[in-house]
């Protein structure tokens, strides 16, 4: 059994919520860090989360790196929330501005994955509906498709071209434009 | 257990399985595939022009790339820009304002002055020292070459010969209902140095543009209910038009049917009491998000208000946006500063001529961030039309 729970003492006596992957291994989590997946939100909302949440969808693997995303990303919105309550000094913008830099930082690192573990990330932030994670992954696919040929998209994604010949050339017709 | 919840959350687990049926398949094999909305969420995020190379990636990715509701999506999360320079006096670019670059050049039979857009069609009017009250109509489909599909120089040099006419002012429209295009002018006659003070003193008529044919026909409508003033919009398929009272301007709302040609029986009655002297007052009519919106430009306090109808039958408006320009930006002047669309956020976003720059307010802030600075373009239009 892996354990990712919470390191934050405070959060230790918060509410706890256990994550259930397809390869059945529990991972327990605070409501806050869970409560990024709205899947999830909606399900603590009703009720439905005694005994533990079953993600029958997400390998261990996949579930590790989406429960670290959301623990980062938990901070930070509860960052958010305080800044918002408190007098916001020039001191404590500081301290908010580094903090969005190492979130950055820690965006870019997570992404650095083979093309496999960022597809079961999209789809598992999709399942889960966790818009952060979701928009990051998805972002990171259109860059990599941006600035390709045809060709080779097919080729990273293996994708079968049904396109008939005659249909090929009124593509390129229609869309003479975009390729000059 | 989660199964008994009510939320669909245990369908979307579900879902993901199921789902490569009815949706392109990003991938398949090794990788898995992704479901439909996550590949229209990805494809969405890239510019125009590398969109249209990836229509030659499978039959899929080019039958929802071509889809004109995706083009919709698109142009709200990636707004395009129709412009001319001063520098390029043949051409017309097609700017997409986030990447900042132009992703589609056409070249234009003579150096424009104004421009309209409806969908893929352009109409570029001409300074009236190129060719006075003309205009020509181009199809940003038809590529970059001879895109005009409607020259006006010499229809309006007939009309012109048979009456005395003041400038006319064009606009264009789709008939959502038969998917023609249209194009309507408004004209003036002249009488004497005097603007027209009854109906009878306007012509009106309108014209159906097809795309693959230069052939073309203006028609006369029938005469206009009351005197109009030249702010037009159109909304699907109805052009509106502000009324105006000699001398001053008002509220009330004439419209046009495109698709009957006929003029429709009530007038609507406007949100804002115009003063009587009309000074430093401005009313003008657009189309935002497919809906009429009027907009008032109070110039003494520096205000805009966007009034936004909510039922045409009941003349019902409400205001949803109110910008108090001096306190969110150093505009000199409001002038002509003019509403291009709503973004996704549903920020909106506005041309500031005097300053060459687009620029969004957030309603929601109440606060204003400069998009674009646009050089020596000098005229802009939305670009909402299939990419």
């Amino acid at each position: 059994m892996a354990s990712a729970g919470s390191g934050d003492e405070k959060a230790a006596a918060a509410a706890m919520i256990t994550l259930i992957s397809s390869d059945n291994e529990k991972f327990e989590v605070t409501e806050a860090t869970a409560t990024l997946s709205q899947t999830i939100r909606h399900m603590i909302e009703d009720g439905c989360t005694d005994g533990g949440v079953p993600l029958p969808n997400v390998t261990s693997k996949i579930l590790a790196r989406v429960i670290e995303y959301c623990k980062k990303h938990a901070t930070a919105a509860a960052g958010e929330e305080g800044s918002s309550s408190s007098f916001s000094d020039a001191a404590f913008l500081e301290v908010d501005r580094a903090f969005l830099e190492e979130l950055e930082e820690f965006d870019d690192a997570f992404l650095e994955v083979d093309r496999a573990t960022l597809f079961d990330l999209i789809l598992a932030a999709n399942y889960l509906d966790i818009k952060g994670l979701l928009n990051l992954t998805c972002q990171k696919v259109a860059d990599s498709v941006k600035g390709k040929t045809p060709e080779q998209i097919r080729e990273m994604y293996n994708i079968v071209n049904d396109l008939t010949p005659e249909e090929e050339a009124e593509i390129r017709r229609e869309t003479q434009w975009a390729f000059e | 257990m989660y199964r008994r919840c009510r939320r669909p959350a245990a369908a979307a687990l579900v879902k993901i399985d199921d789902d490569d049926d009815d949706g392109p398949p990003l991938a398949d094999g090794k990788y898995g595939v992704l479901p439909a909305d996550v590949l229209y969420d990805i494809l969405l995020r890239l510019p125009a022009n590398h969109l249209c190379r990836l229509r030659l990636v499978c039959r899929s990715w080019r039958s929802l790339t071509s889809d004109p509701l995706f083009a919709k999506d698109h142009s709200r999360r990636r707004p395009h820009v129709i412009t001319l320079s001063q520098q390029r006096q043949d051409e017309l670019h097609v700017i997409d304002l986030r990447d900042r670059i132009i992703v589609k050049t056409i070249h234009i039979p003579q150096p424009g002055a104004y421009l309209l857009a409806e969908l893929d069609l352009v109409c570029v009017m001409y300074p009236h020292f190129v060719a006075w009250g003309a205009a020509c109509v181009l199809d940003l489909q038809q590529g970059t070459g001879s895109a005009a599909i409607a020259d006006i120089t010499v229809d309006h040099q007939v009309l012109r010969s048979s009456f005395p006419l003041m400038v006319p002012s064009y606009t264009l429209g789709h008939v959502p209902s038969t998917g023609e295009h249209k194009m309507f002018r408004l004209c003036d006659v002249f009488i004497a140095g005097y603007q027209a003070v009854n109906s009878k003193q306007q012509i009106c008529h309108v014209m159906i543009l097809i795309a693959s044919t230069t052939e073309r026909r203006w028609r006369v409508t029938p005469d206009p209910p009351v005197v109009l003033a030249k702010s037009m919009a159109v909304v699907s398929g109805v052009v509106y038009f502000l009324v105006d009272h000699y001398q001053y301007c008002s509220d009330s709302v004439a419209s046009f049917d495109l698709a009957t040609e006929e003029w429709r029986s009530t007038i609507l009655q406007g949100p804002v009491q115009p003063p009587k002297d009309g000074l430093r007052f401005v009313l003008m009519l657009i189309e935002l998000a497919d809906c009429l919106v009027m907009v008032h430009r109070n110039i003494k306090d520096s205000i805009t208000d966007l009034w936004y109808i909510e039922d045409t039958s009941k003349s019902l408006w409400t205001k949803r946006c109110s910008i108090r320009w001096t306190t969110i930006a150093d505009f000199q002047s409001i002038g002509h500063i003019t509403p291009l669309m709503v973004s996704d956020g549903g920020r909106i976003v506005f041309w500031v001529p005097e300053k060459g720059i687009i620029g969004a307010y957030d309603p929601k802030t109440s606060s204003w961030i400069n998009l674009v600075r646009m050089g020596d373009y000098f005229a802009v239009a939305m670009h909402q039309g299939s990419l």
